[in-house]
């Protein structure tokens, strides 16, 4: 009922942000520069949600509509589940996470590549987005408060990943090697085939001393 | 629509009938009533909602730079604007109204703004655009169809000056698909009077848009008119349940 018209406006504060992020990186409005009046659509089948991204001058429109339903067509699109699409946000551009078996892309891929490189090189620095609604004092003190915590996580998770690396590397001295189980591995199957043998002279011998 | 061509012919002005001839100069003296305060009531009585539907109609356009686009009965310019930096240095918004006042702020806003560069001003009337054949990519006109005496012509002239290929987008209210809806709007439309004479110091304004509203085609009627006017592959997108309806429809290729 109100769907489409909430979607629409879900799309509208992600595009303000992402224009304002823009707006303070000039390297990057010079790249979107040569990609103006391309569009680029995005499909993702799990939920279902399609958003075609316009490219126009240093800024870029989302809509929240498929370039089937605008009646236009699209220079690229890409298709993906959403949470390897979301996943792109946080790739490295060296990993190449595009070559990913589980994103198709049809269209001009050399401009989903360049638009997604120019994602990667965006200098995201959210306390200056926010210093303008919060204030300068408010936005530095929240700055600070992520800042440490930030350091924190960072800190707990290396003495979390050394504590686990001592911690693995004394319980391999009383694990026996691989080489060791292989070798018992081999020890036990002769066993077993010795066993079979007396127990097959067994049977012969018994059937000596006892024919039918 | 017209109930006739002859001399005597009559057409509803909200809920009264009135000589086709005069029906234009009461639309015009609403309008000239509204414009100083147009853009804070239509806050008021969509409660902000327009912002949205405006920019889904927007988005509806799928307006690329460098094209050129009609906003038609445009007024104080909002379409205009949004319009203007989307089509870019190289592509051209006509700003179009019948009413001078309306115009007038749309002027004042649009020269504020710093965007005249690609935005031209002109005082048109719908029924009989004073362009040339297959001039525009798209034809915007948002709740102003309504207040067009003679729509068939008005969208027969919007499909003369569309480029082939291009797209018309009507913006208008409607009909509520939803019985509890309809009654709720209804209910609050009753207001609207209340706060015009409040705020504007006319209620009989607001009382022609309430009843103008309700003597508009329904989504399917306008559907069909847009046909019979030549566009093709017309649909229309309800909005809010269709307290507001935008239809598409585009001039074969």
């Amino acid at each position: 009922m109100f769907k489409p018209l909430l979607m629409s406006a879900a799309v509208w504060p992600i595009e303000r942000l992402i224009n304002s992020v823009i707006k303070s990186d000039q390297h990057a409005q010079t790249r979107l520069g040569k990609l103006s009046g391309k569009q680029l659509e995005i499909e993702t089948d799990s939920p279902t949600f399609s958003l075609c991204i316009l490219f126009i001058g240093s800024e870029v429109r989302l809509s929240s509509f498929s370039s089937e339903e605008l009646a236009t067509v699209s220079d690229a699109k890409v298709s993906s589940d959403t949470a390897t699409l979301f996943s792109l946000l946080f790739a490295k551009t060296e990993d190449r996470p595009l070559a990913n078996p589980r994103i198709s892309i049809s269209g001009d891929a050399q401009f989903v590549q360049s638009a997604f490189n120019i994602l990667q090189s965006l200098d995201l620095r959210w306390d200056d987005l926010l210093a303008p609604f919060l204030g300068s004092v408010t936005t530095q003190g929240l700055k600070t408060s992520a800042d440490e915590f930030k350091q924190w996580t960072e800190e707990s998770s290396k003495a979390f990943k050394h504590s686990v690396d001592e911690y693995l590397k004394e319980e391999a001295k009383v694990l026996p090697t691989e080489n060791g189980l292989e070798e018992f591995q081999y020890r036990l199957d002769q066993l077993r085939l010795r066993i079979d043998r007396a127990e097959a002279k067994t049977a012969r011998l018994i059937k000596q001393v006892e024919p039918d | 629509m017209t109930d006739s061509k002859d001399s005597q012919a009559t057409t509803h002005f909200g809920y009264q009938q009135v000589p086709v001839a005069e029906k234009e100069v009461r639309v015009g003296n609403v309008f000239r009533s509204v414009a100083a305060k147009y853009d804070v009531m239509n806050d008021i009585m969509s409660l902000g909602s327009h912002r949205l539907v405006k920019r889904y109609t927007i988005e509806l356009s799928a307006l690329r730079p460098g094209q050129k686009v009609l906003d038609l009965a445009g007024g104080t310019g909002d379409f205009s604007i949004k319009f203007s930096k989307i089509v870019g240095a190289t592509g051209q918004v006509v700003l179009a109204d019948i009413n001078e006042a309306m115009l007038q702020v749309g002027r004042d806003r649009i020269i504020d703004q710093g965007l005249s560069a690609n935005i031209e001003i002109a005082q048109v009337n719908a029924e009989c655009l004073p362009f040339a054949d297959n001039t525009f990519d798209c034809i915007c006109i948002a709740y102003g169809l309504r207040n067009v005496t003679d729509k068939d012509a008005a969208l027969a002239s919007m499909q003369r000056v569309l480029k082939p290929g291009g797209r018309v987008l009507v913006l208008e209210f409607s009909k509520p698909t939803n019985s509890l809806i309809e009654k709720s709007y209804d209910a609050f439309s009753k207001l609207w009077p209340i706060a015009g004479k409040a705020i504007t110091g006319d209620a009989d304004s607001y009382r022609y848009l309430v009843e103008s509203i309700r003597m508009h085609p329904d989504q399917e009627t306008l559907k069909t008119m847009m046909e019979s006017a030549g566009l093709v592959n017309c649909k229309y997108h309800n909005v809010m349940s269709g307290i507001c309806a935008i239809h598409m429809g585009f001039k074969p290729a």
